[in-house]
Parts: structure tokens; C-alpha cells; sequence
């Protein structure tokens, strides 16, 4: 294989790796963003149980109660709601990464995400059906 | 629960995140087995704290590994298919599942994974700028440890699926990453750049480990009694772990944490065939 060759098959890489780069930012934040939501609604969460010495649940709400909860300023609804909000970063991550590629016209591997995305539904949905 | 348990939770968890991270194993390794086997955690509540926690873990430590461009999204999104698919039917089998088979599941993957980590030795990867890419896999990134910029193509991708849908299974049965699976398999048998195989399977565990967490909870066994005090142990475990790990030599260690990982292992194990042999501890 010559150089030039090498600098060619180089060049398309960086031109494909600048690409990838928005869809990259764009995750990044995805992430940055749950984990901040995730935190702060645990810290809430966990400083009305201490300061109620309210008992907290042995599991999870399921999701219909978790509002009512939260209005009622419970704070096992904020921990809830905090743990939902982690486990649906991941989630957004991969829309996130599923619309990346779609828009820069990457069709194989934007569709290869939407499966994942179906997958992880199929999940959520065996949850929200409890 | 009183808070003395609490407390305890916190600290194992904290610990486990210590071990995990300074082996790149992931904290779930140590928390399921050191909850069910020395705080008397439900294993499938364990389980689900372990999941939620590897999704920290992910949610966490991947924006570092994208940042510094060690994550394939390409790659991660192609094994993704094979490892989700696989976590969420091993999540249905686990939450069925009698806990003998899923303790003595655990005790051969804790046994792997000592096996693995005795054997550990990676693989330095030739440049890949002049080989054919016919699945577009091709990633470059900037390695500061030898200065230069590392270029490679994924091979064998059939091979890598295939090991991705059994590492998929066992994270979703036991609520670990699949990290110690996926990075040997990624860099030895692919021909990945370790560091990149690190990157791109920080970012699929927790993608794999929310298919896990989502079907313990439609079956209640995601426990905030159990969940809080994890992720608090979890959090700071693993950001003491990486400082550590900067200035402790890991490789000295490694034989005493293959000797917790055999242990840890063969305790399940026995537990699985109901077997009670006295141990120190």
C-alpha cells in the first residue's frame, strides 16, 4: 500500500470522524444532563426522607403514582423519579445517536440504534405494563 | 431498614466501586455477591441495585471516554442490537429464575473473571489505515501515552456479536456490566485498541443495563431501601478508585483481588449446591 494511498484512506477517515463529531457533543450533553437531573432529584429526595423521617419504599412506584407522590412533596417520589430519570439517560443517549446518524445520511447505522431503541422499549414497556 | 444497614450497604458499595474501578470491571462484579453474601440482600433485589448502578457508572464514566474519542459509536451501536436483545431476555430468565442457578451463574463468572485477570495481557494493535472496511467501523483517536494518533479497523464482527449476545445474557441474569467480557473479547479476538474497547463498552454497559433495570422493575425488585445507598457508595467509590489507580500499580494487586474474585466465587458457587464449608470470613 503507497503513501498516498494511506493519506487518502486517512483523509476519508477524518472527514468521517469530524462527521461523527456533533453526534458525539450531543451525547456527551445527553449524558452531563441526566446525571445532573439524576442528582439533584436524589439529594431532594433524600434530604425530605431524613427530614421527615418518612419510611422509604421497598420498591419503586410505578410511574402513574410517581406524580402524585411528587405533588405531595414525598420525597420517595423525588428518589422514584431520580432513578427513572437515570435509566432513561442511556435511552436518550441512543435517540440521540439513532438521529445523529439519519441526519448526516447514515442510514444502516441509524437504523441499527432504532433497533436498540425497540429493544430497550420492549423493556420499558414490560415495566410501565406492571 | 435501619441505618446501620444502610451505612454498611453504602460502604460495601463504595468498596466494590473502589475494586471495580481500579480493575475496569465495573462495581457489580463485587456488589451482587458481597450483598447476598454478607448483608443477606434478596439476589434479585441485589441484582437490580447492581443494574441501576452500572448505569451510573456508564452514564458517568462514558462522557470522559467520548470526550477523548475512545468510544466507536459505529461499533457500540452494531453490538448494542446483539447485546440488548440478549440482556432483555436474560432480565425475563432471571427474574424466574430459581436463585441456586442464578448463585451458581454468578460463581462461574466471578471465576472467569479471576481466570481472565490471572491470564490479563492485551494486545497492541498494528495500524489500521490500510486495511479494508466494509462495515465503516474505522475509528482514530489520540493516544497522550504514546503520543500519536491510533487508527484501526474492527475485525471478525460476527464472532463479535455472537460473544456480545452471551455477554448481553449474562448482564441481564446477574446485573453486571459485561464489561469483562466485552473488553478481552473486543481488543483480543476484534483487534481493538484496548483503550478504545474500554471506551466503547463503558458506554454499551449501561445501555445493556438499563434493558436489565427496566424488567426488574416491572417485577419490583428495583429496591430504593437498597438502590440509594448504593449509588451514594457507588459514587464516591469509583472516584476514589480512579485517583487510586493513578497512583497505585494495579498489577500489584491483582493477585489479591483475584484471590477476593475466587473466593467471592466459590462461596456462590457452594451456596448454589447448598453447601456450607467454614470460611475465615
Amino acid at each position: 500500500m503507497s503513501n498516498e494511498h494511506t493519506e487518502a484512506a486517512l483523509t476519508v477517515q477524518e472527514r468521517r470522524e469530524n462527521i461523527l463529531l456533533p453526534i458525539i457533543t450531543q451525547v456527551i450533553q445527553v449524558l452531563r444532563w441526566g446525571f445532573r437531573a439524576t442528582a439533584a432529584l436524589m439529594l431532594v429526595g433524600v434530604a425530605i426522607i431524613i427530614a421527615t423521617s418518612e419510611q422509604i419504599a421497598t420498591a419503586v412506584d410505578p410511574l402513574e403514582e410517581i406524580p402524585g407522590e411528587i405533588a405531595a412533596f414525598n420525597g420517595s417520589g423525588f428518589v422514584d423519579l431520580g432513578i427513572l430519570v437515570l435509566l432513561l439517560t442511556p435511552v436518550f443517549a441512543v435517540a440521540t445517536v439513532a438521529i445523529g446518524f439519519h441526519r448526516i445520511g447514515d442510514r444502516r447505522y441509524a437504523l441499527y440504534a432504532s433497533i436498540v431503541l425497540m429493544v430497550l422499549g420492549l423493556s420499558i414497556a414490560a415495566a410501565l405494563l406492571r | 431498614m435501619d441505618a446501620t444497614l444502610t451505612l454498611e450497604l453504602g460502604m460495601t458499595a463504595a468498596l466494590a466501586a473502589v475494586l471495580g474501578s481500579m480493575l475496569g470491571l465495573g462495581g457489580g462484579v463485587f456488589i451482587v455477591p458481597a450483598f447476598t453474601l454478607f448483608w443477606g440482600v434478596d439476589e434479585k433485589i441485589a441484582i437490580g441495585a447492581s443494574a441501576v448502578a452500572v448505569v451510573a457508572n456508564s452514564v458517568v464514566g462514558s462522557r470522559v471516554h467520548l470526550a477523548h474519542r475512545f468510544t466507536n459509536l459505529r461499533l457500540s451501536v452494531v453490538l448494542q442490537v446483539a447485546t440488548a436483545f440478549g440482556a432483555f431476555f436474560g432480565a425475563l430468565m432471571a427474574v424466574n429464575a430459581p436463585t441456586r442457578l442464578l448463585n451458581g451463574l454468578f460463581g462461574l463468572v466471578l471465576l472467569f473473571a479471576a481466570a481472565s485477570m490471572l491470564l490479563k495481557r492485551s494486545i497492541k494493535i498494528e495500524d489500521g489505515s490500510h486495511l479494508p472496511d466494509p462495515h465503516r467501523l474505522r475509528a482514530t483517536y489520540y493516544d497522550p501515552a504514546i503520543a500519536s494518533q491510533v487508527s484501526y479497523v474492527p475485525q471478525r464482527l460476527n464472532f463479535g456479536l455472537a460473544v456480545s449476545s452471551a455477554a448481553g445474557v449474562i448482564s441481564g441474569m446477574l446485573g453486571v456490566g459485561g464489561g469483562v467480557i466485552q473488553v478481552p473479547t473486543m481488543n483480543l479476538m476484534m483487534r481493538v485498541p484496548v483503550k478504545a474497547a474500554a471506551g466503547t463498552s463503558a458506554f454499551m454497559v449501561g445501555i445493556t443495563a438499563v434493558a436489565t433495570a427496566f424488567v426488574f422493575y416491572s417485577h419490583e425488585k428495583i429496591n430504593p431501601e437498597i438502590v440509594i445507598p448504593t449509588l451514594f457508595g457507588v459514587f464516591v467509590g469509583s472516584r476514589v478508585g480512579s485517583r487510586l489507580t493513578r497512583r497505585v500499580r494495579a498489577e500489584r494487586l491483582t493477585a489479591m483481588f483475584v484471590l477476593i474474585l475466587i473466593y467471592l466465587g466459590l462461596r456462590l458457587l457452594l451456596k448454589s449446591l447448598d453447601l456450607q464449608i467454614a470460611m475465615p470470613w
